[in-house]
């Protein structure tokens, strides 16, 4: 979907048209979701929180600039859900997810070996990591999303990968024993 | 031990053709330069899909709900505005109305959770009756709060919406999870910090100043 396309999915989404929505959905689905399920650990509560992204989308698309930039504004929506999800969760006194509340987790044996890594990194690094290095945004569009400065941006990510480093250092020497 | 001209070229303070030279004779840096590109290519796989069947139904679903529910919000306004002045005497009075119950609630569940996470029947229904009266005091403080978020400016009015509706949608979850399984104090926990989230976001929002 190019800017021109997206501006005017954008405005068929303000007259309230579903197959515009659905089309942002295709679009971005992926990167959501994946988003979400990195951030929030249980696919279920990344599915809500995208269902939730779309539904606060609705309620706020009127209010949308033309020239922004959409997948900041998007993405914008789906963190500050997950923030909120993570918030009621660590004040329920649940930092760890209970396995009953966690049935759906699966992912690739590669994927997941950084997974556990990336998982384990503080909330904003994560953040900050997932959308400047999976996503490829640039620094100052992450920063526009979770709303803190370009520099903030730069020291996260910057210790994010000194922290993965050392922890694929630490699986390469296991590996090699 | 790393060497902190890693750092510095990775924070881009120095050049490439700086750190190509410093590389050859590093190696700290060299090593690090090696974890980087094997980090750049696993950071590959984390791009894996995510299979989410039925999710675009579920959302369609919500959208067309909202859709339906939102027609009128506007004529709904000036009439809540003629209400404004309630929420002046209800909001001390379900602040502690709310007080009470919440107290009790969290109470009777410290109280009566076995060890086993099992609730026992009588407290069990101790506490659905204690949850209930909590939710009915939330939902007075709900309306308390409604004409106060009609009054808000638009960015204000939808940042409290959408926060609300996190929680109602965290709410529903655990009330859907509880109707399976009505003793499952995790659950039960949960609902119960949904529920005070709820609390403070309103008197937030009846505490703020227009």
């Amino acid at each position: 979907m190019d800017r021109m396309e997206e501006d005017e999915t954008i405005e068929a989404c303000k007259r309230g048209d579903m197959a515009a929505y659905q089309r942002i959905y295709e679009r971005y689905e992926q990167p959501l979701l994946r988003t979400a399920c990195r951030m929030l650990r249980r696919q279920e509560d990344a599915e809500d929180a995208v269902q939730e992204t779309f539904l606060k989308l609705h309620r706020g698309i009127n209010g949308f600039r033309r020239g922004a930039r959409f997948s900041t504004y998007l993405f914008r929506i789906l963190l500050n859900t997950c923030y909120d999800v993570l918030r009621l969760r660590s004040k329920a006194g649940f930092e760890d997810l209970d396995a009953d509340l966690l049935p759906h987790y699966s992912s690739h044996e590669a994927e997941h070996c950084l997974m556990e890594a990336v998982e384990a990194l503080p909330r904003q690094m994560k953040a900050c990591f997932l959308l400047f290095a999976v996503e490829e945004f640039t620094q100052d569009e992450v920063a526009r999303i979770l709303d803190i400065s370009v520099g903030s941006v730069k020291v996260n990510v910057h210790r994010a990968r000194q922290k993965l480093r050392a922890w694929l250092a630490v699986s390469l020497e296991g590996g090699k024993a | 031990m790393s060497c902190e001209k890693f750092d510095k070229y990775e924070m881009g303070e120095l050049s490439a053709q700086e750190f190509e030279r410093h590389v050859s004779e590093c190696t700290s840096c060299r090593e690090q330069s090696g974890l980087e590109t094997r980090l750049t290519a696993e950071t590959e796989a984390l791009r894996a899909p995510v299979r989410a069947p039925y999710l675009w139904e579920r959302i369609e679903a919500g959208l067309r709900e909202e859709m339906n529910g939102n027609t009128g919000r506007s004529d709904k306004k000036s009439a809540l505005r003629r209400f404004h002045k309630k929420w002046l005497i209800l909001v001390p009075a379900a602040a502690l109305f709310l007080a009470a119950v919440g107290l009790a609630a969290i109470f009777a569940l410290k109280q009566k959770i076995p060890a086993s996470g099992l609730l026992a029947d009588k407290a069990l229904e101790n506490i659905e009756l204690k949850e209930r009266e909590y939710i009915r005091a939330i939902q007075d403080l709900e309306k308390a709060a409604r004409p106060k978020m009609a009054g808000m400016d638009l960015e204000m009015m939808s940042l409290y919406r959408d926060r609300l509706g996190t929680i109602d949608a965290q709410i529903e979850r655990c009330r859907e999870a509880l109707a399976a399984n009505p003793a499952n104090a995790h659950i039960r926990r949960y609902m119960l910090a949904a529920l005070q989230d709820k609390q403070e976001t309103l008197i937030r929002v009846l505490g703020n100043q227009d």
